[in-house]
């Protein structure tokens, strides 16, 4: 199947309604936009960077990961 | 003088019955093509002792067809489901053949609902006697007083509601298994055609649920950044490990400043308190009590701990390992057991320590009303143990030594310090007297942390001080033990099954590895039921039936009632399920097409019945090709040739000449064909071009092989 406009641009499987993702990108989303408040508490951190050191980390989840790596070449397109 | 026949479970079990019932000891062993019965005289009476293998009988559909719903089964010999279970066949007539002279017939299987289930089809369908004339021996060892004893008090009638409770639990699990199963494969195949078992059941379902939120919750996690503050201090020349005040600090700055505020400085003596913590020994083995343990000490799998206790158990050496009891009741002669073990070399002092005081062992809560806590049984080994029996052996009899020590003593301190306004703490713990800790040697698990003698008022100085950054580590995968402990506290399956459903996740490919790693097949599974059909993946069905079960076998509730509603609630969820068929199926194909684009899978195999096409590189000729799934095991050996350049992806259609599936070859020029491309009469066109190509180059560089 080609990749159309109802697919997760992550990884292909169907996308929550009016969400850019599918349902677990779209949770892994909500968890690091929450995680970052504690990382800017902890380290005043910027995005980009926080995005950078959490992709470093072994404990980040799979699909964390994933988004991130998309959410990078994104902004570098 | 009358014949008697004595039902047991397994050979050795047979064999050991045997020898303990008849007078001289030495029954009469008749064997013929690997099978084999035996003959003993006890009291006057003749003896033959038969043996099942297992279960005899599997339950099988009454009306023909692959399709659901199916509600109607029946016994029937295993050997018509299974092909392979030759011995059955065998040991079905061989049974039936000896029972036709038999005055009385004895069941002497394991006591539970599965043993009492296996002796009950074995009268009924092998024997072709009525169960209820049939008498039954309870045992909980395989010794020979035990065996004796169990045959000359024999209980006059079978268990009657245990029999109904196993019975009805298989009906239940073939009901949901085989509906369910189908309705999902179905599904994918109403829906394209593709024939791809798919499978799920009654305690599957939720376990694979499990497995699946433990997965997402850790694929979804995002670490935080945290910091703690090590310190080191020095008093009268010895250094030790202080604690500050807050485990956890939050902050990079914070951290920064208790470092700079501590280094070097002189912690002052607040207060010191100490106190003694006793504990108790621990309670007696049931069977997860012990898979737990040798999963904590040796790591074995709970499956692998069972076959090994069963081992043991029919080698005489340790009671019945299926047992959820964590008592020791008063019938059980310990004095015998603890002489028996004290004639060991190894076990000797300490068992000969303990007959010297008064035999109370220490009880657990939970209950079993078939068999006892597992203990040894205090005979020796009489072959040589493989080192996995001899170390959950001796695992068992440290265990059953500890229940008779004395609670152990530790000391406790804690010195609370203060340095600059920031909290500090020194904790140290001390054994002061091992009790049952002796016993459970080396097993028994503590560690002392000795801190010197410090007075009130005292100075410590903090020599070193850092700010370690660690992150917050997401929910722990499941292992073995950790999925075996859940089933059991959620009451799902039983201590007989739950190892192996724990084992069919894997071998379903719904997990990959130790860690129970969801498969994109495991999700495709999970996610279509969970929007289909989530009452599968709920615990609440199991847990009411196992209520039922238990209810069945105090007598509460009838087979019959059990099964009709069971009946009832699947036609509900199979009706549903059919009305949704094409978004189920949808659902599962898109997750199994993602499944196989990973493992490099091109879809269904067109020959066999379950095999699935993946690409395979020839590791004679390096050159890559199709082939079945099921190649390896020389059950289909459907291949296809590839074009050696391009990268293939299977394409969602069809070929509109030979019906097989179409797949894409990325490469310069990218192109489209079917998997029967050299065959296809359709695709004559482009053989031509290749050939061409081949042609104009002038060398056979292998473009395409078999
Ligand atoms: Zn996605």
């Amino acid at each position: 199947m080609e990749s159309g406009v109802c697919e997760c641009p992550v990884c292909g499987r169907p996308k929550v309604e009016s969400g850019k993702y599918c349902e677990y990108h779209s949770r892994a989303m909500d968890n690091l936009k929450s995680a970052f408040e504690h990382w800017k508490q902890a380290l005043g951190i910027r995005w980009e960077d926080y995005l950078k050191r959490v992709q470093a980390l072994d404990e980040t989840g799979r699909w964390v990961k994933e988004l991130i790596e998309y959410l990078i070449a994104e902004a570098d397109s | 003088m009358s014949k008697v026949m004595i039902i047991s479970e397994k050979p050795t079990a047979a064999r050991k019955i045997a020898m303990a019932l008849d007078e001289q000891g030495s029954p009469k062993e008749t064997k013929k093509e690997k099978i084999s019965y035996f003959e003993c005289y006890r009291g006057g009476d003749s003896l033959v002792v038969v043996y099942a293998l297992g279960h005899l009988y599997e339950l099988k559909q009454t009306e023909k067809g692959w399709n659901y719903p199916k509600m109607d089964m029946e016994w029937v010999p295993k050997y018509e489901v299974d092909k392979k279970a030759t011995n059955i066949k065998r040991i079905i007539q061989l049974i039936s053949r000896l029972s036709k002279e038999i005055d009385r017939f004895v069941v002497a299987t394991d006591y539970d609902i599965e043993g009492s289930l296996i002796g009950y089809l074995t009268l009924k369908y092998a024997c072709k006697t009525d169960p209820n004339q049939a008498q039954r021996m309870l045992f909980s060892t395989l010794t020979k007083v035990e065996l004796e004893s169990a045959f000359d008090k024999v209980s006059p009638t079978l268990d009657f509601p245990m029999i109904e409770a196993g019975q009805v639990r298989h009906e239940i699990d073939w009901l949901y298994g085989i509906n369910l199963t189908r309705a999902l494969t179905l599904a994918i195949k109403n829906v394209s055609g593709w024939f791809k078992i798919v499978s799920t059941g009654r305690v599957q379902g939720p376990s694979l649920a499990f497995v699946a939120e433990r997965n997402i919750d850790t694929n979804l996690f995002v670490p935080i950044p945290f910091w703690i503050i090590n310190i080191i201090g020095s008093h009268d020349g010895h250094e030790f490990k202080i604690e500050y005040q807050k485990k956890r600090v939050i902050c990079k700055s914070t951290a920064d400043s208790i470092v700079s505020d501590l280094q070097d400085k002189y912690a002052t003596v607040k207060s010191v308190r100490e106190s003694i913590i006793t504990q108790p020994p621990p309670v007696p083995f049931n069977l997860s009590g012990l898979q737990t343990e040798a999963y904590r000490l040796f790591r074995y799998k709970p499956s692998k701990t069972l076959a090994i206790a069963q081992k043991l158990y029919l080698d005489a050496l340790i009671s019945y390992p299926r047992t959820n009891s964590q008592k020791i009741p008063k019938t059980i002669d310990l004095k015998a057991i603890l002489t028996g073990l004290s004639s060991m070399r190894s076990y000797k002092g300490i068992a000969r320590q303990i007959l010297r005081e008064e035999l109370k062992p220490v009880q657990g809560e939970r209950d079993d009303p078939a068999h006892p806590a597992i203990h040894p049984t205090g005979e020796r080994p009489t072959r040589r143990l493989t080192q996995t029996e001899r170390k959950l052996f001796d695992l068992i009899v440290k265990r059953f030594f500890a229940l008779f020590g004395k609670p152990s003593k530790k000391a406790s301190m804690r010195v609370d310090l203060e340095c600059g306004g920031h909290g500090l703490f020194l904790r140290g713990l001390r054994i002061i007297e091992r009790g049952w800790m002796e016993y459970y040697s080396p097993y028994a698990y503590s560690k002392e942390v000795i801190i010197p003698v410090i007075s009130e008022d005292a100075e410590l100085q903090l020599i070193h001080v850092s700010a370690d950054e660690q992150y917050t580590s997401p929910p722990a995968r499941y292992n073995h033990s950790s999925l075996l402990k859940k089933l059991e506290r959620e009451n799902l399956g039983t201590k007989a099954t739950r190892s192996s459903i724990i084992d069919s996740l894997k071998s379903r490919g719904y997990t990959i590895g130790d860690n129970f790693e969801l498969s994109t097949l495991g999700y495709a599974v999970y996610e279509t039921l969970k929007q289909y059909a989530p009452q599968v993946l709920s615990v609440d069905m199991t847990r009411h039936l196992e209520l039922e079960m238990e209810a069945i076998q105090k007598g509460v509730r009838t087979r019959n009632e059990v099964l009709s509603k069971a009946r009832r609630d699947l036609a509900i969820i199979l009706d549903d399920f059919k009305s949704k068929e094409e978004m189920i199926g949808a659902s599962l194909i898109n997750g199994l097409r993602r499944y196989w684009r990973e493992k490099e899978v091109i879809g269904p195999c067109p020959k066999c019945e379950d095999g699935t096409l993946m690409i395979i590189q020839s590791p004679k000729t390096g050159k890559r090709f199709i082939g079945c799934s099921n190649y390896r095991d020389k059950k289909c050996d459907q291949t296809f040739p590839l074009p050696q350049k391009g990268r293939i992806v299977p394409l969602q259609k069809e070929c509109p000449f030979c019906g097989h599936q179409m797949i894409k070859i990325v490469s310069r020029r990218t192109w489209e064909t079917c998997v029967n491309w050299t065959k296809c009469l359709g695709r004559a066109e482009d053989l031509k071009v290749l050939d061409k190509k081949r042609r104009r180059s002038g060398v056979n560089n292998g473009e395409w092989s078999v």
